[in-house]
């Protein structure tokens, strides 16, 4: 996500900190993601073995010293899988909100500037909702076909819509501020306005927004992987792998438990980041302060 | 829309004639929808250096009439003309050059700042726009405004949430300031300051206007703060002007029933003074519906029968006094 | 007056707000006295703490941002600071009601304005549904509320802000309170309104003999209204006086300064407008409290003294107390 570069309010070091000993939520979620991100960053180098490479005396293993989180009916390494699984999840969960917050800022910015355009916009958007965004995003699996690039383009799809409203709802409040008014005696044409009255007021709403399309993305990930809709079924996944240990749940837990385990692990996190984000840039507590 | 002079170019800076301005409102689903008539035919003149305060009643009109006269809302009808040039059938983009004559000062402090943007940016904004100096002296620029409105020049490297209301309202000023202007309007800019911030706003205005000549429109409900301010004033019930005159006269011999009872309704800071407070029945009927001929006279203590039904036309009472009042004619 | 026991006598109230700053010191020792049928203005700049001294009153504060941290606040004797809640439930409205700016927050908006006021009547005085609606009625024609029947059958948001304002007043004097609280109650009414509710506010106190504490920033409005003024200033009382004896002779520096810097209707009479007096500076943060007077910083008579003490209670005269070292000199004219 690129809006993380661009802080919401005027960041000095003061303020960050304050920010962080008043909303730990963000602290913890930040941990927790930091701590994945870093597993899968390193992931070849992280005590792993070769997610792919089958050791097929050592199918079905419970955890031990060798394979740390057991091993699948194929006898692959569950550890390794997992952290390679984490790569996914996270490239997919990144993605989606990164193009699904650029494509619903730029329809919001027109649909909140145009009543023309607002009015088609809207309806193709409303179309879109009405649609649930699993079945949305099997529909257009089964045009593009299984690939993680189809997934992020399927599931930003199903995302943009309500980024979109939510920008789009932004702009029409913030066309009503006094200060807007004041840019526009001060002789600025509306696009700029939009560029530097609008826009650095969105990136607040918008930074809460991606972090739930982010954990939303994630979980839709999996289940689209988990019902064969996904990525291919030789990437290690944590969905694929949920998906292939369905059968073995009964005598091996693991190939399940692990994936899952760090599945609602990340996603949590990242909810957790949206949560202390969306109290600590709340305007109402933000003017306490 | 050609945009040439169209003639009649008085001494006055701004000029407003039969300035209309209704908006439409939905009443309910199956309501019809009717119209507000927030401005219904006003004339105003404001001359180089002069203020000219607009007093009245919430409801009035007053901040439609303001908004409609910076372009900010277009007019249902009427001329507007600045230095001399009808500015009220400009187009968006041939407005903007125009308006770096025409600046505007609101009333609150907190929402009229981008919270987002530093007070350099904030002041930076008008003078790139409207080129008013190279980019290199832009920051000696900012620093010469800021200290003309009282403020260190440290001021602009911070945010406005770092600043009290008075000096809020200051920053606002600094920013109609920029581009040199020849007119700004006042919205309200001092009645969400406390009394003793209010003079000194209410100060620094009246300094830059006697070293810079700007007119003020000054619109305001404080029938003190206006009449301390102002040159002339204009006093609008329902849509309408009812009396304008210079101030000494307005304060001092008010001649008409609603300029005179609202005068007599200040509480004054007097204790023990007898009041003789002339006694309004009710309230300020809807826009949505005005009464027909004069809007006062469903309130007015003097009203007669042809007020129910003929609109009172504007006459002169003597020179600089005019009033629109069935009972009042010319001396 | 001063013969007849206080009804409510607030002594030395020390009430502070929890912020992230650490503790603000919104009230810093007030003291006052309001007596039968007497009514005083709290008069003072937003932030002064007059709201929250009012609030405190009436325990209305937010009970995890705000406490009472000293001092007493005797009705007839009884102290509401320690008071229970279930207590002050008794108190509200029984002895003391309140109104306030905004009146259509206080009312319901899918409640007729006749069945409100009933309903308090029957919660407080017992009354039957039958009964209590009658004297709903009797009650909004006793604010002057024309039509009072017709009017007891609409909802809040089909009446002007000032008939709400009067609703709210009818629903304050239902129980007939020995002391009302107004909380800048016509300030956020235009100006002929405003005089419509001060003269309903200045019968009802005559017909009942009601006491009442007015807060305002308007000195326009405390002149028309109060007997006794004080006047705060970052959560101090600086200065407290006689209506007359304050206007005529305001002794502390801020309140003097206020009288200058108020511009006063009439100013064009004389030809030129003088300047108006300005206060420089704005009103200071109350994180910690002051070891010393906190209007030094902004006051054109102030010397090393008042920097490093806080200036006492002096008497100026009869019932005319200010919180200075160098009090203005007492000579006539301080109305600007």
């Amino acid at each position: 996500m690129t809006d993380t570069a661009n802080p919401p309010v005027p960041a000095t070091p003061g303020r960050l900190r304050v920010m962080l000993r008043r909303h730990p939520t963000i602290l913890w979620g930040s941990g927790i993601l930091g701590l994945v991100l870093l597993l899968a960053v390193l992931a070849p180098v992280a005590f792993t073995a070769d997610p792919r490479q089958v050791f097929p005396l050592d199918r079905l293993k419970p955890p031990t010293g060798a394979h740390w989180f057991g091993t699948d009916m194929l006898g692959r390494d569950i550890y390794s899988r997992t952290v390679y699984g984490a790569r996914i999840s996270l490239i997919v969960g990144f993605s989606v909100a990164a193009c699904s917050v650029a494509a619903g800022l730029a329809i919001g910015l027109v649909a909140g500037s145009n009543r023309w355009a607002d009015a088609v916009l809207m309806r193709i958007l409303d179309g879109v909702m009405s649609i649930p965004a699993v079945l949305l995003a099997i529909a257009l699996m089964a045009v593009s076909g299984a690939g993680i690039g189809n997934v992020i383009l399927a599931l930003t799809v199903a995302e943009t819509p309500g980024v979109a409203r939510l920008v789009r709802g932004v702009v029409l409040s913030l066309r009503e501020q006094p200060f807007i008014e004041a840019a526009v005696a001060s002789g600025s044409r509306y696009g700029s306005i939009l560029l530097r009255h609008m826009l650095p007021n969105t990136v607040a709403p918008l930074l809460v927004q991606g972090t739930y399309v982010c954990a939303a993305a994630m979980l839709l990930e999996a289940v689209l992987s988990f019902i064969g809709a996904g990525t291919p079924p030789d990437v290690p996944s944590w969905g694929n792998m949920m998906a292939e240990g369905r059968a073995y749940f009964a005598i091996a837990p693991q190939i399940i438990l692990f994936p899952g385990l760090l599945l609602s692990l990340t996603v949590l996190a990242v909810n957790l980041i949206g949560d202390g984000l969306r109290d600590a840039l709340d305007p109402r507590l933000a003017r306490q302060h | 829309m050609t945009t040439r002079d169209t003639g009649s170019a008085g001494p006055e800076v701004l000029s407003v004639q039969d300035l209309v301005k209704h908006y439409p409102v939905r009443r309910g689903l199956f309501a019809a929808p009717g119209t507000v008539h927030a401005v219904d035919g006003i004339d105003l003149r404001l001359m180089p250096g002069e203020t000219l305060g607009l007093v009245g009643e919430s409801g009035c009109g007053k901040s439609s009439a303001g908004k409609t006269i910076l372009g900010l809302t277009p007019p249902t009808s009427g001329v507007i003309r600045l230095n001399g040039r009808r500015i009220d059938t400009l187009s968006r983009g041939s407005m903007r050059p125009l308006r770096k004559d025409l600046q505007v000062v609101f009333q609150d402090p907190f929402s009229s700042l981008n919270p987002r943007m530093t007070v350099g940016d904030i002041l930076a904004e008008p003078l790139r726009n409207f080129d008013v100096v190279p980019a290199s002296g832009r920051d000696g620029r900012i620093a010469e405004l800021l200290d003309r409105v009282g403020l260190p020049a440290a001021a602009a490297g911070r945010y406005p949430y770092e600043f009290s209301g008075g000096q809020r309202q200051r920053i606002g000023i600094a920013r109609a300031l920029a581009p040199e202007p020849k007119v700004i309007v006042c919205d309200e800019s001092v009645s969400a300051l406390d009394v003793s911030v209010q003079a000194q706003v209410i100060n620094l205005l009246m300094d830059l206007q006697r070293d810079f000549g700007i007119s003020y429109l000054f619109i305001a409900h404080d029938l003190a703060v206006v009449e301390h301010i102002s040159h002339r004033v204009a006093v609008m019930y329902l849509g309408r002007i009812v009396e304008i005159a210079d101030k000494a006269a307005l304060y001092a011999r008010p001649q008409h029933p609603y300029t005179e009872a609202l005068l007599s309704a200040v509480p004054r800071p007097e204790p023990g003074r007898a009041r003789t407070r002339i006694p309004l029945k009710g309230d300020v009927p809807s826009p949505l519906n005005p009464p027909s001929g004069c809007r006062f006279h469903t309130r007015c203590p003097l009203a007669i029968d042809r007020c129910r039904t003929e609109v009172p036309a504007m006459t002169k009472l003597r020179p600089g006094h005019s009033v629109a009042c069935h009972l009042r004619t010319p001396d | 007056m001063t013969d007849t026991a206080p009804l409510l006598s607030v002594r030395n109230l020390q009430t502070r707000f929890r912020t992230d700053g650490g503790e603000v010191h919104a009230v810093d020792g007030v003291s006052f006295d309001i007596r039968p049928g007497q009514t005083v203005a709290l008069v003072g700049e937003s932030g002064c703490g007059k709201s929250v001294t009012s609030l405190s009153i009436m325990r209305l504060l937010p009970a995890r941002a705000a406490r009472i941290a000293g001092g007493e606040i005797l009705l007839n004797g009884e102290n509401l600071a320690t008071a229970t809640e279930q207590r002050m439930r008794r108190v509200r409205g029984n002895d003391i009601s309140m109104i306030f700016q905004e009146p259509m927050t206080s009312l319901n908006p899918v409640l007729t304005i006749g069945r409100q006021i009933a309903e308090t009547l029957e919660l407080h005085e017992g009354l039957t549904r039958r009964e209590a609606g009658e004297k709903a009625i009797h009650l909004l024609a006793s604010v002057q509320i024309p039509e009072p029947k017709r009017r007891a059958a609409e909802y809040p948001h089909e009446l002007s802000g000032g008939m709400r304002q009067r609703v709210m007043i009818a629903i304050a004097i239902a129980c007939s309170p020995k002391l009302l609280i107004a909380d800048e109650p016509t300030t956020a009414l235009d100006v002929t309104i405003q005089a419509q509710i001060l003269d309903l506010l200045a019968d009802l106190k005559e017909r009942t003999n009601m006491a009442m504490l007015f807060i305002t920033h308007d000195l326009g409005v405390v002149a028309e209204i109060a007997d006794h003024v004080v006047v705060m200033y970052a959560g101090r009382k600086i200065e407290e006086a006689p209506v007359a004896d304050l206007y005529a002779r305001p002794r502390h520096p801020y309140t003097a300064g206020l009288f200058g810097a108020l511009p006063v209707l009439g100013s064009s009479a004389g030809g030129q407008t003088d300047r108006l007096n300005e206060i420089p500076g704005s009103v200071p943060s109350l994180r910690s409290p002051a070891s010393h007077c906190t209007f030094a910083p902004r006051c054109p008579r102030s010397t090393d003294l008042c920097r490093a003490e806080v200036p006492p209670l002096a008497g100026q005269g009869a019932g005319h107390l200010a919180a200075c070292f160098h009090p203005e000199p007492d000579q006539k004219g301080g109305t600007a």
